[in-house]
């Protein structure tokens, strides 16, 4: 016998997961999620239970690929940039600062979405998942790392 | 108003500021490195052809890009419960409407045992009165409307909430998330509150086509053909790729339900010309209205 309600618990934090290694972004990974339980109670009739959770994940892969196959690099990429050309090009941004012991994984994922990729605290914050709180505490400390990286630098 | 790329750093403080002087970072500038969600894409094979190549070839060489793939995976923050509440409260809301309807399905097997009650009724009725009859079926009958809209070439079917990855690119999460908000009476069949949350979104962002679509598919099913013609005409002229053609072929149903056959007639040309997975219902819909037309004049 289905029992749903089992079924969403048993998956629902797989599924997300999964959908957001491919999206890079929460909200539409809730999206996602929500999507494929949708798909399943569609096909309910169809899906045996020992398919899952491998069926849920086939069907937000496939709405991703999908998405992309639509669109050409062009639309997709370089009309991002478009509007803004004239404007100069960030020079990469030093990955041997990234590497500093004293910075973890959090902390790098704040400092190249918001310096590299130019988000604010609020879109950082949707992105990753913490409060904008967190992420204003994250920068702040990767920020004084890097503050003293650079002091010691320049005067060494 | 501001242009969504320029509310980049919108909250940068003196002292980020400062830094990134010393850093040497332009500020405002353009990123080089691909978004993240097409990083990721990359990552879990969903891309292909030239933009998996094109995406490659930047990864390949940037260790930056190469870190914030490595360390956005490492930093697995679990589903929080805001976002469990969320996704069950579309999913679950579907799910009950679902059992509802499975409920009243059995009301289908009354249909025979009322059809032939009703047929006992009307034989009685008009052996007793039959001019009296005729009159009251006149009076009750519904407005003329378009025949061609009742055709099921032109069968108005729900389109469901489809996301767009783009949607939730830097500086449209805000949008997105009051679309996604808002479309919940809309999944789950409460049309009216659709249009109350809709409307207003579609009017803050009038160059959005996704809240533009909703209320006029909204308003299709509120009956409101009129007001809808005119949503669905707004989110075709801003919709792009696969939405434009979707706009269209609900506006072209809109049109036909307000009595707009020459309109809906022109929509359904555009759509009948390009490819698209509604271009043969509405060359099929052309070949219906060109008919129609046809037998009206004949007539
Ligand atoms: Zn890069």
């Amino acid at each position: 016998m289905w029992d749903f309600d089992n079924i969403y618990r048993a998956h629902v934090d797989s599924v997300f997961r999964y959908a957001l290694s491919l999206v890079g972004s929460r909200s539409l990974a809730e999206d996602l999620t929500s999507e494929a339980f949708l798909a399943l109670l569609r096909h309910r009739d169809k899906i045996d239970e020992a398919r899952l959770p491998a069926w849920l994940f086939t069907v937000v892969k496939n709405r991703v690929v999908d998405h992309h196959r639509r669109r050409t690099t062009e639309q997709q990429y370089a009309d991002r940039s478009k509007s803004d050309q004239d404007k100069p090009a960030f020079p990469a941004f030093d990955a041997g600062l990234l590497e500093h012991k004293s910075l973890k994984p959090v902390h790098r994922v704040c400092l190249t979405l918001r310096y590299v990729h130019g988000m604010t605290r609020l879109e950082i914050a949707e992105t990753t998942g913490l409060s904008e709180t967190q992420v204003k505490g994250h920068l702040q400390y990767a920020l004084e790392i890097l503050r003293k990286v650079l002091v010691k630098d320049s005067s060494g | 108003m501001a242009k969504e790329t320029d509310l980049r750093w919108s909250d940068l403080e003196p002292e980020e500021e400062t830094l990134l002087k010393e850093l040497g970072v332009p500020i405002g500038g353009r990123p080089v490195c691909p978004p993240l969600d097409l990083l990721q894409a990359f990552h879990s094979g969903a891309l292909s052809g030239a933009l998996r190549r094109h995406i490659g070839g930047h990864v390949e060489h940037c260790r930056v890009c190469q870190i914030l793939s490595r360390d956005f995976a490492a930093m697995d923050v679990p589903l929080t419960k805001e976002e469990d509440a969320r996704i069950r409260a579309r999913v679950f809301k579907a799910h009950s409407g679902r059992q509802q309807l499975r409920r009243w399905q059995f009301l289908w097997l009354l249909i025979p045992a009322v059809a032939a009650a009703v047929l006992a009724v009307i034989a009685i009725w008009m052996h007793v009165g039959r001019q009296n009859h005729a009159r009251q079926l006149a009076s009750s009958a519904p407005p003329p409307q378009s025949l061609a809209a009742g055709s099921p070439v032109f069968t108005l079917e729900k389109p469901p909430v489809a996301l767009s990855v783009p949607l939730l690119m830097r500086g449209r999460q805000a949008y997105a998330a009051a679309l996604s908000s808002a479309l919940e009476p809309y999944e789950a069949g409460d049309y009216s509150s659709a249009v109350k949350r809709l409307d207003p979104l579609a009017r803050k962002y009038p160059q959005r086509a996704e809240a533009l679509f909703y209320l006029g598919v909204s308003e299709i099913f509120e009956a409101n053909y009129g007001a809808a013609a005119e949503s669905l005409k707004r989110a075709s002229a801003v919709a792009r790729g696969s939405l434009a053609s979707e706009c269209r072929w609900y506006l072209a149903l809109a049109e036909l339900h307000a009595g707009q056959p020459a309109n809906a007639a022109a929509t359904l040309e555009i759509l009948c010309e390009a490819a698209g997975v509604y271009q043969k219902r509405a060359c099929a819909g052309l070949k219906e209205l060109s008919s129609k037309n046809k037998a009206s004049f004949s007539r």
